[in-house]
């Protein structure tokens, strides 16, 4: 089965998909998006029924292995302490993301200069800034300005509320003299863009019924789509064909009845983020490309980063009611962020405040920790639980290695019999100093916002949410798999706009730099579109 | 509030059930004060639906009122708390799996219950279409945070 030529073959329908979709669109080019999930609706999501708490652990856990929905491709991390995380839907992860939107940093863009450590960026701060505001408008994000850990920042919504709990663990960081900041959030809180404001519904990671999250299906996709791109859903790419020069000319997908189509382009964008852009470069070999297309580096799906994740968590006396409101926005700390060699490693951290559980979540990690027994006391345990703890992730900068990797699996097939991409990770001994510290710096500042007892662990298992660097972009074709501009340097007409393209992971959650990122690229293809198309 | 006539299920005989409705009662007893009930008084058999589920809960009860019998030459719901406990202790290394996923599964079924929800403090409700209140907070406590000055690096 054939389909006409379009200009531009955007492969995912994600956060970096949908934003560059949305910025092509301005251009009067053929745009055409293949989406492997379906378009999520509003009323489907687990906070309009009444078993929401469930349904978490289920068709909307964060893991495909555990979901299993036919949209889902299994991954192999067993050979990983982090377990990936994903979700394929026209939105990507960000169904499923808590809107936790904070940028990097300019010193993120340059650890080799600062530090000794990785490697630049191509690109800094400044250069994505414009991009940053652009997204920020897009999609719209709270928050407060001034803030002293990053350079100006402006046009935020007013931030979502801070609650007990957010009050009572600020006054620990005002205790310690540490930094704090209210969350940027990716969580409208007034209306904006024909969507209503947020109204609390807490578990945010679950989908948003409101749609008060800035989830891409409901920001950049219906623009886009009124602009003219086309979107197909449930359409798995195999691979990205290549004709006898080594330029890219389209894709081979299977469509929902499991159909092998072809689809032409004169460009292709990949965007599937840190674990399907590399196994799709991999499945993607020819004679001309034997190690998979884009590959003459070496590095697809090199350098793997996760962000390994500590989790804090205080008992509070009092009820803070830290149930209520957008789970993992609340306030934000910065003060570790930045080196200080003193502390044994280099790169720092931000610490989350994420909202407390409900009361099954409550219930089911106090018996796992056995801290709910059997018995009468389990009443009395659980109302000093629910309502009364405060969680904190520490988001630990993770820095590229190359044994850390996506490969193809040998023995794994999706529903299409595509290899499933095999995670070979390990934390480096930095990572694991900077999670220690950080684990020890979050007990402190819960004991300073007054908590009774604390506990302490990492990293989280169920946290791979993060996923960078493995087609990274850089100057030089033999230590990067893309250029400056997402192109890559063996296939001038492949471009590659995810978070994969990472030269370091910095120490925050990537999306508003992946989007910067996609909308920066993108302006670049539109200004030499006359050449990228000829 | 009734209770064995809520737990009969075809997948169980009486004396499972009556086995099921000590073992709940040990999990999540009634509160001493009446307010939160215990879990044999919310329908629990009815919210299991996987049938793996089923069987290994029918494996472990026919496995503890074996060991009832053997030790007390009684059906164990004829037993005291106590009893019923060190039989539980006894087991609950050989019926690791069991005991987990009950318990698991007993915690989401209750606390998802519109009774609890009522008797800990909350509506009984998704949380849409309503959504939660939540105080904005005092974001006056930003000030020493701010007056710090710029802590990043250009």
């Amino acid at each position: 089965m054939g389909e006409k030529i379009v200009d531009f073959l955007i492969i995912g329908a994600g956060p970096s998909g949908a934003a560059v979709a949305w910025s092509l669109s301005e251009t009067n080019a053929s745009i055409l998006c293949l989406e492997q999930g379906d378009r999520m609706e509003a009323s489907d999501y687990p906070s309009a029924k009444r078993n929401w708490e469930v349904l978490k652990q289920r068709e909307y856990h964060v893991s495909p292995n555990v979901r299993k929905l036919p949209t889902d491709y299994p991954i192999n991390d067993k050979e990983s302490p982090i377990a990936i995380s994903n979700f394929n839907a026209v939105g990507g992860s960000t169904i499923l993301y808590s809107g936790h939107f904070p940028r990097f940093h300019p010193s993120d863009f340059k650890v080799k200069s600062l530090d000794g450590v990785a490697d630049d960026w191509p690109v800094d701060y400044y250069q994505l800034e414009p991009y940053f505001s652009e997204n920020d408008k897009m999609m719209g994000v709270s928050g407060i300005a001034d803030d002293p850990a990053y350079p100006p920042i402006n046009g935020l919504l007013p931030p979502i509320p801070l609650g007990k709990m957010g009050n009572t663990i600020a006054k620990g960081f005002n205790n310690l003299g540490w930094h704090w900041w209210p969350s940027y959030s990716a969580i409208i809180t007034r209306s904006y863009k024909g969507r209503e404001k947020c109204i609390n519904l807490g578990p945010c990671d679950t989908g948003c019924a409101q749609g008060a999250k800035s989830s891409v299906d409901i920001t950049y996709w219906p623009v886009a789509l009124r602009n003219g791109v086309k979107l197909k859903t449930r359409c798995r790419v195999r691979e990205i064909s290549v004709d006898n020069t080594g330029k890219a000319n389209g894709v081979i997908y299977y469509d929902e009845s499991g159909t092998e189509c072809q689809q032409l382009a004169n460009i292709v964008i990949v965007a599937c983020n840190g674990v399907g852009t590399p196994r799709l470069l991999l499945n993607s070999y020819s004679k001309l490309f034997p190690d998979g297309v884009a590959n003459r580096s070496g590095l697809v799906g090199k350098n793997l980063m996760l962000h390994p994740l500590g989790y804090v968590e205080g008992v509070f006396d009092e009820p803070i009611y830290s149930y209520l409101g957008p789970q993992g926005c609340c306030i934000q700390s910065q003060e570790f962020y930045e080196t200080d060699t003193k502390r044994g490693y280099v790169r720092g951290y931000t610490m989350q405040i994420l909202r407390g559980p409900g009361p099954v979540e409550t219930a089911i990690s106090g018996v796992v920790r056995r801290e709910i027994p059997w018995g009468l006391d389990h009443h009395r345990t659980f109302a000093k639980l629910f309502g009364h703890t405060i969680g904190m992730g520490i988001i630990v900068e993770d820095l590229p290695e190359l044994h850390n990797t996506v490969t193809l699996d040998p023995n794994i097939v999706d529903s299409n019999g595509i290899p499933a991409p095999k995670i070979t990770y390990k934390l480096s001994e930095n990572s694991k100093k900077m999670l220690v510290h950080g684990l020890k710096r979050g007990k402190e500042v819960m004991t300073a916002a007054g908590s009774l007892k604390n506990l302490a662990f990492g990293p989280v298992r169920k946290a791979g949410w993060h996923l960078m660097g493995t087609a990274r972009m850089g100057k030089d074709p033999k230590s990067s798999v893309v250029n400056e501009w997402g192109q890559s340097h063996d296939v001038k007409n492949l471009f590659i706009v995810d978070s994969s393209i990472f030269v370091t992971s910095a120490g925050v959650n990537p999306v508003s730099t992946m989007q910067a990122l996609a909308l920066y690229i993108a302006d670049a293809m539109k200004k030499n579109i006359k050449s990228l198309l000829n | 509030m009734k209770k064995d006539s809520k737990l009969i299920s075809e997948h169980l005989d009486k004396e499972q059930n009556r086995a099921l409705t000590s073992l709940l009662n040990l999990i999540i007893p009634a509160s001493e004060d009446g307010k939160m009930p215990g879990a044999s008084d919310i329908v629990f058999i009815d919210y299991i639906n996987n049938e793996n589920l089923l069987s290994l809960i029918q494996e472990g009860l026919i496995r503890i009122i074996d060991e009832s019998n053997n030790q007390y030459g009684l059906e164990f719901s004829a037993l005291s708390g106590a009893e019923q406990l060190e039989i539980v202790n006894g087991l609950k290394r050989e019926l690791f799996r069991f005991f987990t996923d009950l318990t698991t599964q007993v915690v989401q079924c209750y606390y998802q219950h519109d009774d609890i929800h009522k008797a800990i403090g909350l509506d009984a409700r998704p949380p849409f279409p309503k959504g939660y209140d939540v105080e904005e907070g005092d974001i006056l406590l930003l000030e020493p945070v701010f007056l710090r000055g710029k802590i990043y690096l250009d």
